[in-house]
């Protein structure tokens, strides 16, 4: 009986420290968007706030970060992990789409009529809602989309001279951001952060 | 009656060890679900390749709200939400929703230097904050950040930034991307309708038109991110709500290269967000 016992205290020891284990290891996990992985000479002056990416990766994983560039204002990208990581590479890509309209069919289809303004725009009643006037039967034309993507290479970190890119889009636009942790015979688990900056505006000068 | 005890005990720590570690397996399984390319190559060296995934993310209301007022956009404090209906919402995506929309008005509020309203703004948020368990972001630290910098604008701008990233952070980090969706779905209706609203009329010549067309490409990724956490009901039903949007979006895809949006498609665009909005405050 004393033995049992004994046994029971040794089991409830060992899954305590399993299960410290185990918190420990999810807090760790989670922990990458708290670490400076850059420095600030590779940040320099740019908000990272809106649309970094900070995630754990091993030796041969690969990411992917898609963002939207806002036209006529400053950014800079870049990729840092930690040290035990090795070599992070990263490649920025702008996929550009262009769209085929074809139709589909056309059908009757009752549609709901509104009162609107002479500009177009709804009218709504004290309640916030748009006021019914009647309904009318339309031939409804359905469309499908075709879609064509080309994806233009815009930056690769092994071929670039500098670490980081910089860009003033002309036009508001979406970039991939990929990012592919170089293998090793011994995988190790590491914080990596993609870091999108905007240039603070002169007349907010914000503190970080 | 010794030996049974000890083997069923032994028997307890084995399921229990296996639920341990299965539970870390599962976790990182429920990862790759919400991945598009969740593929797993299995590479000659046996090295496991993992595709993380892909992520989206979006430029914060903020940004848009930034260049309003360098522009010298008006200030259309009789747009934003009312702050007193924040009680009213019982619903998790009700909750979530206008939480989003307060954080909008809030930064909206913040860039256009609007002290009183701004600090109504970040009340507002933050008891819808706590009551969607979300402290972080808008906690008694910030609240003590905002007391001491209630005179400096700057800075009043700078906290709300801080809490609203704060708050995407601790969602992301705990899982709970289906909150931030649609917190996210709030704050970039809230955005695009105070937007529209700053157009005089159906002024085309207005530098924010531009800036309303640019939100097809948010949209895309905004729609992204939601796809990637569509095992959650409520995120299905924002995908659903943002369908009207996205057939008028879809039509700026066939201008051709000189029209970036015509009359007709920022009336409908305007007529759609303006609808949504509307359910969503209500």
């Amino acid at each position: 009986m004393k033995y049992n016992s004994k046994i029971i205290i040794f089991l409830i020891k060992t899954m305590s420290v399993l299960f410290l284990l185990f918190i420990a290891l999810q807090i760790n996990a989670q922990n990458c968007a708290k670490k400076k992985l850059a420095s600030k000479e590779m940040r320099l002056d740019f908000d990272y706030r809106g649309q970094s990416l900070f995630l754990e990766m091993s030796n041969g994983d690969t990411t992917t970060l898609n963002v939207v560039l806002y036209s006529k204002q400053n950014y800079r990208i870049f990729v840092v992990g930690e040290q035990k990581l090795g070599n992070i590479d990263f490649t920025i890509i702008v996929p550009r789409k262009k769209f085929n309209r074809v139709m589909n069919g056309v059908k009757p289809k009752k549609k709901l009529i509104y009162r609107k303004d002479p500009n177009g725009f709804y009218l709504y009643n004290i309640d916030g809602e748009r006021i019914l006037e009647g309904e009318e039967e339309v031939m409804d034309t359905t469309w499908i989309r075709e879609t064509t993507s080309i994806k233009e290479l815009v930056y690769d970190s092994r071929k670039a001279e500098e670490p980081f890119w910089v860009a003033k889009p002309n036009k508001t636009q979406l970039i991939s951001i990929k990012v592919s942790v170089d293998k090793a015979s011994k995988i190790q688990k590491g914080c990596v952060g993609v870091y999108v900056g905007r240039e603070y505006s002169n007349t907010y000068q914000f503190r970080r | 009656m010794y030996k049974m005890s000890v083997s069923k005990i032994l028997f307890l720590f084995n399921i229990w060890s296996i639920v341990l570690f299965s539970s870390c397996q599962s976790s990182k399984k429920e990862d790759d679900k919400n991945t598009i390319i969740p593929n797993t190559v299995l590479y000659e060296n046996f090295i496991e390749i993992k595709n993380v995934g892909v992520n989206y993310k979006i430029p914060s209301p903020m940004e848009m709200f930034i260049f309003f007022k360098k522009i010298d956009s008006p200030f259309l404090y009789n747009k934003i939400h009312k702050a007193n209906k924040y009680s009213e919402y019982m619903s998790v995506k009700a909750k979530a929703i206008n939480f989003g929309i307060y954080t909008a008005d809030l930064a909206y509020c913040s860039v256009f230097e609007d002290v009183q309203k701004t600090i109504e703004y970040f009340d507002v948020s933050r008891k819808l904050a706590s009551s969607l368990g979300l402290d972080d972001g808008y906690g008694e630290k910030i609240a003590n950040r905002i007391n001491k910098n209630i005179t400096n604008v700057d800075s009043l701008m700078d906290i709300s930034a801080d809490s609203y990233y704060s708050t995407k952070q601790f969602l992301e980090e705990q899982g709970y991307e289906y909150l931030l969706g649609l917190m996210l779905v709030g704050g970039w209706v809230e955005g695009l309708y105070l937007a529209i609203e700053s157009v005089d009329g159906i002024d085309m010549s207005n530098p924010i038109v531009e800036r309303i067309a640019d939100q097809q490409v948010l949209l895309d990724n905004l729609l992204g991110y939601l796809h990637n956490n569509v095992n959650n009901k409520l995120i299905l039903d924002v995908i659903k709500d943002l369908e009207p949007i996205q057939e008028e979006f879809d039509m700026l895809y066939f201008n051709d290269e000189e029209t970036i949006i015509t009359k007709k498609q920022f009336v409908d665009i305007s007529n759609a967000v303006q609808s949504l909005r509307n359910k969503y405050i209500d």
